[in-house]
């Protein structure tokens, strides 16, 4: 039914198609933070894999597994969700509770690279969020579906995502206009504050100058 | 049996790995810059993506270099798009400088994509063509339902980004007004007081002049 050659074939491809991902460089003890803004219960997955450089071949070779990476990943609330020591490779994976801004932070965990890399550790992070976390390979692999149910299984995944989506921006919506409101009650209010401070203190300075200048026998 | 399926199996791969994205979203601090890499084979269709969410003018500088040589060149920009096949076959560096920012950060999302055209796209015509004995209906439906909810996805993300910058400028106006309110509150009873203050110094001055 689902020939072998074609199982592993595909996880090839689609493992290759996930590994390809934008790198950039991080210091002995620096920290790099990206944010995801996800809609509740999605899952997040990501992978990461570190190069350091090498002198002799004047290149960057996979880091040999005692450097590490730190990841840790906050919720909106500042809540830490996911807080884990990998290896010089990694895929870590969290499911949101809350939805909102997500921040997930990478750092080295040792000083012994710096040494010898120049201070400079090499870092590909591919980040997926949602349906495209999902690893079909693996799930036509054990529930042993076809072709035609696994594309089903994708498109129901897709439109979960989208519907999670929306629910989300309906609730950003909703913030945004309770900010636009308050902008708008507070534009209204301190403008009235403002004209009724300026009416007194006109009046409160005719009433003063005028006992004033009655008082030193000026009028 | 195993002749489609390994013939769908190679559409299906060249499908997939026909496009690679990556999409980031990071908080640039003041005076800094940040930069990312990717090796691209020659030939290869690159688009960049980018827009800055949130912080100060909601602008930033982009260069991006193949080879030492500069391919884009945006001063103080706030969003944009930009396709160019790679020639040398060599490292893409993407870099965003916040360099003329000396007190507010940014925040902003990118996103890489790579084509190859020498990987055949998905033939045009009746779609699932690996299968065209076994097309059934039902395949071709979900196939462009697939296509339709990318779309769908992608015009989502497009949104949010939008959405997320309007709410980012509301929430600073919203502040901004009230700082400056009560700013201006102060300022006007302080003046207020002032002025009596100085009339009256006016005439007790000249008094004493008199007086002397």
């Amino acid at each position: 039914m689902w020939p072998s050659v074609m199982k592993t074939l595909l996880f090839l491809v689609l493992y290759l198609s996930c590994t390809s991902a934008l790198y950039f460089h991080i210091g002995e003890t620096e920290k790099k933070c990206f944010i995801e803004e996800i809609p509740d219960e999605t899952m997040v997955v990501g992978k990461y894999k570190t190069q350091l450089f090498d002198k002799t071949i004047n290149d960057y070779l996979p880091s040999s597994p005692g450097v590490g990476m730190h990841v840790e990943v906050r919720d909106p609330d500042d809540k830490v969700l996911l807080s884990k020591a990998y290896s010089s490779e990694g895929r870590f994976t969290f499911t949101s509770h809350t939805p909102g801004e997500h921040v997930i932070c990478l750092y080295s965990n040792s000083t012994k690279w710096g040494l010898f890399a120049g201070g400079k550790l090499r870092v590909h992070l591919d980040i997926q969020v949602g349906e495209h976390a999902i690893d079909y390979s693996q799930i036509a692999a054990k529930d042993k579906l076809t072709e035609l149910q696994l594309r089903v299984r994708q498109l129901l995944d897709q439109v979960e995502q989208i519907q999670k989506e929306q629910n989300y921006q309906r609730y950003r919506e909703e913030r945004f206009r309770q900010t636009s409101e308050s902008t708008n009650q507070r534009v209204l209010w301190w403008s009235i504050a403002q004209t009724i401070i300026l009416l007194v203190t006109g009046f409160w300075q005719m009433r003063h100058l005028k006992s004033f200048f009655e008082a030193k026998k000026l009028v | 049996m195993e002749g489609p399926w390994t013939a769908g199996l190679v559409v299906l791969t060249c499908y997939v790995a026909v496009s690679l994205a990556g999409e980031l979203t990071f908080e640039l601090a003041d005076n800094d810059r940040q930069c990312f890499y990717e090796d691209v084979d020659a030939g290869v269709k690159c688009t960049l993506e980018y827009q800055v969410l949130a912080g100060g003018n909601y602008d930033v500088d982009v260069v991006v270099f193949e080879e030492a040589k500069p391919i884009l060149k945006r001063v103080r920009s706030t969003s944009g798009e930009h396709k160019w096949t790679s020639e040398s076959g060599t490292d893409v560096v993407i870099c965003f400088l916040n360099k003329f920012s000396i007190v507010t950060s940014k925040k902003i999302w990118l996103r890489f994509e790579m084509e190859d055209p020498r990987v055949s796209p998905p033939p045009p015509g009746p779609p699932v063509p690996w299968l065209h004995e076994a097309a059934t209906f039902m395949e071709t439906s979900c196939v462009t339902a697939h296509e339709n909810l990318k779309l769908v996805i992608d015009y989502q993300t497009h949104f949010r980004l939008r959405e997320a910058q309007g709410r980012a400028f509301a929430e600073s106006l919203n502040e901004r007004v009230n700082y400056w309110s009560i700013a201006q509150t102060v300022i006007l009873i302080l003046v207020g007081i002032g002025q009596v203050v100085v009339l009256r110094s006016f005439f007790t001055e000249n008094k004493k002049h008199q007086g002397i």
